[in-house]
């Protein structure tokens, strides 16, 4: 069938691409879609010249949620609403090849490096239509609303959690560095979780406002701050290694430390105290089926979603690619928490 | 209920070919008709399909129905001597399943570019004014000639749209449209080239969806060529 769909096809360059495309499992309409900091680096063309020739076209966004328009096995009703999971294993013959995976699991599906992941190695979700296999759509429960195309970062949250095998344990206080929307999704899935007193270090008063289910403290004064046994890193870029060498500082020995932010360039951080304190470091970014499945029963909680509403700044009804332009421009230019998000219609 | 009426009863002769009309040409393997009906199934607002072609290409359709795992063809209709018959055969064929208020989308098998934005404006249109067409604005200037060699006049373009198709209807006002033209003697039943023209002499209000070029009426070889140019294969 004839699917149409938006396309980078150089910094900065959208075209409509009109593809026939075959039926796998289940057809899906994509329908509310948040642009992340990754979508925007393609956009903008921030990744190496030969990374963005290997990867163009392509059409961009991994966050969405959709509605089923066809399902050949009959496991999802037309018209279902689902959150759509952005990666997708490889086939596997089972051979064990020199970067197979299988052996950890606690890693899943998105480490093996033939595994697909929409907007980055394979299409994203600003399509007419989608093809999807069943394992990685997850019904969205009624009393959920748009608010679950955040469930990709609660998922990222959930996912860290889980890599740090904090699930189903007493977790008296966790502290999270980043002021962001991921500090900001993090701290909320190890508040309302893990049950956890949470502390957030930032730099934006303003933004640290909206923490208002945290203790908050500004990075340049953390006199105040008590020793936690976990903490997080959400904040990325090359703010990375203050943040982590802060987190080595405030973590009790023999603590852990899970890395979410993507580091703008090799973070120096204080490898002498990880020693001396004997501390573990998890890196974790990628999630799985498993942790958007987690993602949605936090939107089940009244007070964790009202939190996630928060973080919508607007919906912009995207008919044409001019908007499709102007969404991508006005999530480039944003400097705030949240997002507005899009509506896509073909 | 939202039921869709594709139209494949045309002969293409335009198109040149003589072993097929060109809804049954394939393209990328699959043939348009096909395509065509494959953008309402997949749409979650339309409940059922009826399709009209010649009783010579009904065999061919049913068996594409079944290869294709098309679910929501309920009716295959014969197609009559004009465009107005094959739209009432249709209306004729869901009679007995269709109410007052349903909305009947009625497509040409020859656009098979139709997004789903369209079909939706179509049914959310028909709903709120009874009837509906599908335009895009004139975007050369139209010049009126009377004998085809001199020119008479230059509408005002801004007042001037192409119409496409879907055309939607609430059943009741599309069916009494066509009862109404039907049962004036043939030779008194003013020329019409399409279903809003008929529906439009009854005196219904008729709201306007946004089409789109891509919708493009595949006509000619010319047109073939340009459908075919603009589809990219999907990796």
């Amino acid at each position: 069938m004839f699917v149409k769909s938006y396309k980078i096809t150089e910094p900065k360059c959208f075209e409509i691409f009109l593809e026939d495309i075959n039926e796998v499992d289940v057809l899906v309409r994509p329908e509310y879609l948040a642009i992340c900091k990754a979508d925007i680096r393609y956009y903008l063309g921030n990744r190496e010249r030969t990374v963005l020739k290997r990867k163009f076209p392509m059409s961009l966004v991994h966050e969405g949620i959709g509605v089923v328009a066809r399902d050949k096995n009959r496991n999802f009703k037309p018209g279902q609403r689902v959150v759509m999971v952005p990666c997708e294993k490889a086939e596997c013959d089972g051979t064990k090849c020199s970067s197979c995976v299988r052996s950890y699991d606690y890693l899943l599906d998105n480490y093996c490096p033939k595994s697909s992941f929409r907007s980055s190695n394979a299409d994203g979700f600003s399509k007419e239509m989608i093809n999807m296999k069943t394992d990685y759509l997850l019904p969205i429960p009624d009393c959920i609303g748009e608010e679950a195309v955040f469930s990709e970062l609660i998922s990222v949250g959930c996912c860290a959690l889980r890599r740090a095998n904090l699930w189903g344990k007493k977790v008296e206080e966790i502290s999270v560095w980043g002021d962001g929307i991921m500090g900001y999704i993090i701290a909320l899935v190890a508040h309302y979780g893990l049950g956890a007193k949470v502390n957030v270090m930032g730099i934006n008063r303003e933004k640290l406002k909206m923490f208002d289910f945290a203790s908050t403290f500004l990075v340049n004064d953390l006199s105040a701050l008590p020793q936690t046994a976990v903490c997080i890193e959400a904040v990325g870029g090359n703010a990375s290694a203050d943040a982590i060498n802060q987190a080595i500082d405030s973590v009790f020995s023999g603590g852990t430390i899970i890395l979410c932010g993507v580091a703008g360039e090799n973070a120096p951080i204080n490898t002498r105290m990880i020693l001396e304190k004997g501390l573990t470091l998890v890196g974790s970014t990628r999630s799985n089926t498993g942790d958007f499945a987690k993602a949605l029963e936090l939107l089940e909680i009244d007070e964790f979603r009202k939190r996630i509403l928060r973080l919508i700044e607007g919906v912009d009804v995207v008919d044409n690619i001019r908007k499709y332009y102007e969404a991508f421009e006005n999530a480039s230019r944003s400097d705030s928490l949240g997002k507005r998000i899009i509506k896509l219609v073909f | 209920m939202n039921i869709a009426v594709i139209l494949a009863g045309g002969t293409g002769s335009r198109m040149g070919m003589v072993d097929r009309p060109k809804q049954f040409i394939e393209i990328y393997g699959k043939p348009v008709v096909i395509h065509t009906i494959e953008a309402f199934e997949i749409n979650e607002k339309i409940d059922a399909i009826c399709v009209i072609c010649t009783k010579e290409w009904q065999e061919d359709l049913s068996i594409w129905i079944k290869e294709y795992d098309i679910r929501k063809v309920r009716w295959i209709g014969n197609a009559g001597r004009t465009r107005q018959e094959s739209s009432l055969n249709a209306l004729d064929a869901i009679k007995d399943d269709a109410t007052g208020d349903d909305i009947i989308i009625i497509h040409d098998s020859a656009r098979p570019l139709i997004s789903q934005r369209i079909i939706n404006e179509n049914i959310e249109k028909a709903t709120q004014f009874g009837a509906c067409d599908t335009v895009i604005p004139a975007q050369d200037t139209v010049i009126r000639s009377l004998d085809g060699e001199h020119l008479d006049s230059i509408p005002a373009r801004h007042e001037l749209y192409l119409g496409q198709t879907p055309q939607s209807f609430k059943y009741s006002i599309v069916r009494k449209a066509y009862d109404d033209y039907f049962s004036k003697p043939e030779n008194e039943r003013p020329v019409m080239t399409d279903d809003c023209g008929l529906v439009l002499a009854s005196g219904v209000e008729i709201g306007m969806a946004m089409g789109d070029k891509l919708n493009m009426k595949m006509t000619t070889m010319e047109d073939l060529l340009l459908i075919k140019s603009i589809i990219r294969t999907s990796r």
